[in-house]
C-alpha cells in the first residue's frame, strides 16, 4: 500500500492543506517538518481518522476547526486520500492471476454542530472509496468498510500510525500485564496467530459436527437397508399384482365378450319371440276368460233368476190359466153331485147295499160306479177349488205391466250376457291365437339364454369387480413403491451425505492440523525471528553491541508476547530501567521488526519518533526507521528532530515540506487572516518567509 | 496480514498424506480461504460456520471419484 495524496479540509486547523507523499522506490521517505503546535499530530490523527473511522477518536476530539465552528453553526470535515496498493486480479486477456497496482481514493467526511460542551457534537461518518478503472474514479457500492478492513485492519492502527509518545505504551507501560496485551494483539493481528488459532477452531466445531453426523451413519445404513428392501418387497408385490391384474384384464376381456355374446344370442332369440311372456300374456288371456266365464254364469243365473219370478209365471200362465179355468169349470159341473146323493152314495157303500137290495161288495161293478161317481164328485170338487184359486190369482195379475218389466230386465240382461260371451269368444280366440303362438315357440330357449346371460353378467361383474380391485390394488402398490422409492432416496442421500462425512471427518483434520502447524510456524519461526530481529534492531539503534559486555546485550521478544530487555546485569524492565530514548528505540525495533517479519506492505506514518532521542542513538534511530523497513515512510518531524539528522534526511527522502500554523506566536511572519496550517515548499533544513519561526521560540 | 501465512500453509501441508491427486494443493487452497473467511468475520460478521462447512464439503466432493474408484 502507497499512500500518494492527501487532502485536508476543514480539519481542525487543516482548512484546505494539500499534501503529496513520496511514492519513489528508492527514496520512499517523506519528512513533514513542523514545531509543536503546528499540526503534525492532526494530520496522523487526520489519516488514521480517515482509515478507521470516528471509532478511534476520543469523545472529546473535536475535528472542527473552534474559529470556522463559531462563525458557522455546523462545519463539515473531510480527509482524501489517493492510494495505490498491489492485488491479485484475473487478467482479462487469458484469465491468468497476476499482481497489479490498484489506484484507490478514499474519503471521509463529517459534519460536527457547534457546541459548547466538552464533547463533540458529530454527524455519522460518511465514507467513500474509488477505484480506478481505465483512468476513471468508479466508486465502490458496498462493502467500502470490509474491504477497507482488509487493507489495513484496525487493530494495527498503532503499528502503522505511530504516535511517537503514545507508542512507548508496547514497552512504557508501568504495568507489564498491560505492556504484554498490547504487545500480544499488534503481534497476534500482524502474524495472524489469533486468526489461524480461530480458523482451527472453526475446522474443529465442523469437525465435531461431521463426527456427530458419522456416528447416525450406523442407524441411517441399517435405516437404508430396511428401506431398501420395504421397496423390493414392495416391488415384488406389484409384480405379482400386476401379472394378476394382466389376468383379471384377459379375464374381464373374456367375460365381456361372453357376456356381450350371450347378450346378443339372448336379444336374438327374444327378437323371435319370448315364451315366458307369451305363456304370461295367455295365463292373462286365462284369467280374462274365467272372469268372462263367471261374470257370463252370473248373467245366466240372472236370466234363470228371471225366468223363475213370480211375475214372468204369472204373465206366462194368464192365458193358460183362464184356458185352465174354463175347462175346470166344465169339470166341476159335470162331476160334481149335489151333497145329499154324495151321502146316500157313501152310505150305500158304508153298508155294502144298493138301492136294490142287492150287496155291493168290493170288485162289483155297482160297487165300482158308486165309487167312481163319489171319486168324480172329489174330482170335481177339488178342481172347483183350483179354479178358483186360479180364479182368484188371474183376476190378481196385471199382465200388461209385469210384461214389460219383466221384458225389459230380461233384455238387459240378455244384452249383458251377449256381450259377456262376446268376450268369451274374444278371450277364446285370443287365448287360440296365443296358444298356437305358444305351440310355435315351444322349442325356443329364451329362458336358458335368459339365465346363460346372467351368468355371463354375473361373471363379468365378477371380473369387473375383481380388475378395479386389482387395478386398486396394483395402484396402491405403486404408490407404495413410489413412496418407499422416495423414502429409500432420501435415505441414500443421507447415507451418502455421511458417507461424505468420513470424507469431511479426515479433510477436517488435515485441515486443523494444517492450519494449526501453520501457526506453530508463525509462533516458532516468525516469532523467534521477530524477536531476533527486535534484539538486532535495538542493538543497532542504541549503539549497543551483543559482544559489549557493559552495556544491553540484547532485547527479546518472549513466546508469551513479553519484551524483555537483558542487560550484563539481568533482565531490565524496560518501563522505569531504560532511557527515552532507549524506549523509543525498542520501541521503533518492535514495530520494525513486526512489520517487517509479517511481510506486511503499508505505509508507516510516524509522529515525533525522535524526541527525547539525541546524538548517535538518534541518528541510529532514523537510520534504521528508514532502512528497517521497505514499506513507505512518512515522518513528522520538529525541527530538533531533524537537527545533526539533516544528511539523512536529504539522503532519503523523496519529498520533504515544511508546515506552518499562521495562528502560532512562533511565526516570526504571522499572517493577519485567520489560523490555518499551510504548507510550504521549503526544505527541512531552509525556512521562508512563510514558515520563519522565531529563534527564540525554543523547538 | 501476515504475507507468510499461505507459504506456512504450504509448508505444513506438506506432511499430510496425498489422499487423491491433487489433494494438498486443494487442501491448502481451502486452508487459504478459510482464514481469509475467517479474516473477512473478523471485520464484519459472516456465516463462517457455513462457508467453513461449505469448504470442507467442496473438497470431500472432489475426493470423492476417487474413493468410488475404490
Amino acid at each position: 500500500m502507497i499512500f500518494k495524496k492527501v487532502v485536508f479540509k476543514n480539519y481542525r486547523l487543516l482548512h484546505d492543506v494539500t499534501i503529496d507523499f513520496s511514492v519513489s522506490d528508492t527514496k520512499p521517505l517523506t519528512v513533514i517538518r513542523g514545531a509543536n503546535g503546528f499540526g503534525k499530530t492532526t494530520m496522523l490523527d487526520a489519516l488514521r481518522w480517515v482509515f478507521f473511522g470516528s471509532t478511534i477518536l476520543s469523545p472529546e476530539y473535536k475535528i472542527a476547526d473552534k474559529n470556522l465552528v463559531s462563525a458557522q453553526k455546523s462545519v463539515q470535515a473531510s480527509v482524501e486520500v489517493c492510494f495505490s496498493r498491489y492485488e491479485t486480479r484475473i487478467s482479462p486477456k487469458g484469465g491468468k492471476r497476476k499482481q497489479v497496482e490498484i489506484d484507490y481514493r478514499i474519503k471521509r467526511t463529517v459534519t460536527e454542530q457547534r457546541t459548547e460542551t466538552k464533547k463533540a457534537s458529530r454527524g455519522k461518518d460518511g465514507l467513500a472509496l474509488y477505484e480506478k478503472v481505465k483512468g476513471r474514479w468508479v466508486p465502490k457500492e458496498k462493502g467500502v468498510e470490509i474491504l477497507l478492513r482488509s487493507f489495513l485492519p484496525s487493530n494495527v492502527s498503532e503499528v502503522f500510525f505511530i504516535n511517537g509518545d503514545k507508542a512507548l505504551t508496547f514497552v512504557d507501560a508501568e504495568n507489564s500485564d498491560e505492556r504484554r496485551q498490547m504487545v500480544k494483539k499488534a503481534a497476534t493481528e500482524m502474524l495472524d496467530t489469533a486468526l489461524l488459532r480461530n480458523a482451527a477452531d472453526r475446522v474443529k466445531s465442523a469437525l465435531i459436527s461431521a463426527n456427530k453426523a458419522e456416528q447416525n451413519l450406523d442407524v441411517a445404513t441399517q435405516k437404508y437397508s430396511e428401506a431398501v428392501k420395504r421397496k423390493a418387497e414392495a416391488g415384488d408385490l406389484l409384480q405379482i399384482e400386476e401379472g394378476l391384474l394382466s389376468e383379471k384384464k384377459i379375464e374381464t376381456n373374456k367375460s365381456n365378450k361372453a357376456y356381450v355374446a350371450a347378450d346378443s344370442a339372448f336379444i336374438a332369440e327374444v327378437a323371435k319371440g319370448d315364451k315366458v311372456k307369451v305363456a304370461e300374456r295367455l295365463e292373462s288371456i286365462r284369467r280374462g276368460k274365467k272372469q268372462a266365464v263367471t261374470e257370463e254364469e252370473n248373467a245366466l243365473k240372472g236370466i234363470v233368476g228371471l225366468l223363475h219370478s213370480n211375475d214372468l209365471v204369472a204373465s206366462l200362465l194368464a192365458k193358460p190359466l183362464k184356458e185352465a179355468g174354463t175347462h175346470l169349470k166344465e169339470v166341476s159341473t159335470t162331476g160334481l153331485t149335489s151333497p145329499r146323493a154324495l151321502a146316500t152314495l157313501k152310505g150305500l157303500l158304508e153298508e155294502d147295499k144298493c138301492f136294490c137290495g142287492s150287496s155291493i161288495a168290493k170288485g162289483t161293478g155297482c160297487r165300482k160306479h158308486i165309487e167312481s161317481r163319489i171319486k168324480d164328485h172329489d174330482d170335481a170338487d177339488e178342481a172347483e177349488d183350483l179354479f178358483d184359486g186360479l180364479r182368484h190369482v188371474s183376476n190378481r195379475l196385471n199382465l200388461k205391466e209385469l210384461l214389460t218389466g219383466w221384458k225389459a230386465e230380461k233384455n238387459s240382461l240378455e244384452k249383458n250376457h251377449q256381450e259377456i260371451l262376446g268376450r268369451l269368444d274374444g278371450w277364446g280366440g285370443e287365448e287360440a291365437e296365443v296358444e298356437a303362438e305358444l305351440e310355435l315357440l315351444k322349442e325356443s330357449n329364451v329362458e336358458e339364454l335368459r339365465r346363460a346371460r346372467s351368468e355371463a353378467l354375473k361373471e363379468k361383474d365378477l371380473s369387473i369387480a375383481a380388475l378395479a380391485k386389482s387395478v386398486a390394488s396394483v395402484k396402491d402398490l405403486e404408490k407404495q413403491v413410489k413412496e418407499r422409492s422416495l423414502e429409500s432416496d432420501v435415505l441414500k442421500k443421507a447415507l451418502s451425505k455421511n458417507n461424505a462425512y468420513r470424507t469431511q471427518i479426515d479433510i477436517s483434520n488435515d485441515l486443523i492440523s494444517v492450519i494449526e502447524a501453520a501457526r506453530e510456524i508463525v509462533l516458532t519461526t516468525q516469532v523467534e525471528k521477530l524477536s531476533q530481529n527486535l534484539s538486532k534492531e535495538f542493538l543497532k539503534m542504541t549503539g549497543q553491541s551483543s559482544q559489549d559486555e557493559t552495556a544491553i546485550k540484547s532485547a527479546e521478544l518472549t513466546p508469551e508476547f513479553d519484551i524483555q530487555v537483558h542487560s550484563q546485569d539481568g533482565m531490565l524492565n524496560p518501563a522505569n530501567e531504560l532511557s527515552g530514548a532507549q524506549k523509543r528505540a525498542l520501541t521503533f525495533s518492535f514495530i520494525l521488526s513486526l512489520v517487517g517479519v509479517s511481510g506486511v506492505n503499508a505505509p508507516i506514518v510516524v509522529d515525533t519518533p525522535l524526541g527525547m532521542s539525541e546524538g548517535p542513538v538518534k541518528r541510529e534511530i532514523l537510520r534504521r526507521l528508514i532502512n528497517g523497513t521497505s514499506s513507505q515512510l512518512i515522518m513528522f518531524l520538529t525541527r530538533s528532530e531533524i537537527m545533526d539528522c539533516e544528511d539523512l534526511i536529504k539522503e532519503s527522502a523523496g519529498l520533504q515540506m515544511t508546515i506552518t500554523n499562521t495562528g502560532s506566536d512562533a511565526v516570526i511572519n504571522r499572517p493577519k487572516e485567520k489560523p490555518t496550517i499551510l504548507v510550504c515548499e521549503c526544505g527541512i533544513s531552509t525556512e521562508c518567509k512563510v514558515c520563519a519561526i522565531k529563534s527564540d521560540f525554543g523547538d | 496480514m501476515n504475507k507468510h501465512v499461505d507459504s506456512y500453509l504450504k509448508e505444513a501441508v506438506e506432511n499430510v498424506e496425498e489422499r487423491f491427486d491433487g489433494y494438498r494443493m486443494f487442501l491448502r487452497q481451502t486452508a487459504s480461504r478459510i482464514v481469509e473467511a475467517e479474516r473477512k468475520h473478523a471485520i464484519k460478521r459472516i456465516d463462517i460456520k457455513k462457508q467453513v462447512n461449505d469448504e470442507i464439503a467442496e473438497l470431500a466432493k472432489k475426493a470423492k471419484p476417487k474413493s468410488e474408484k475404490r
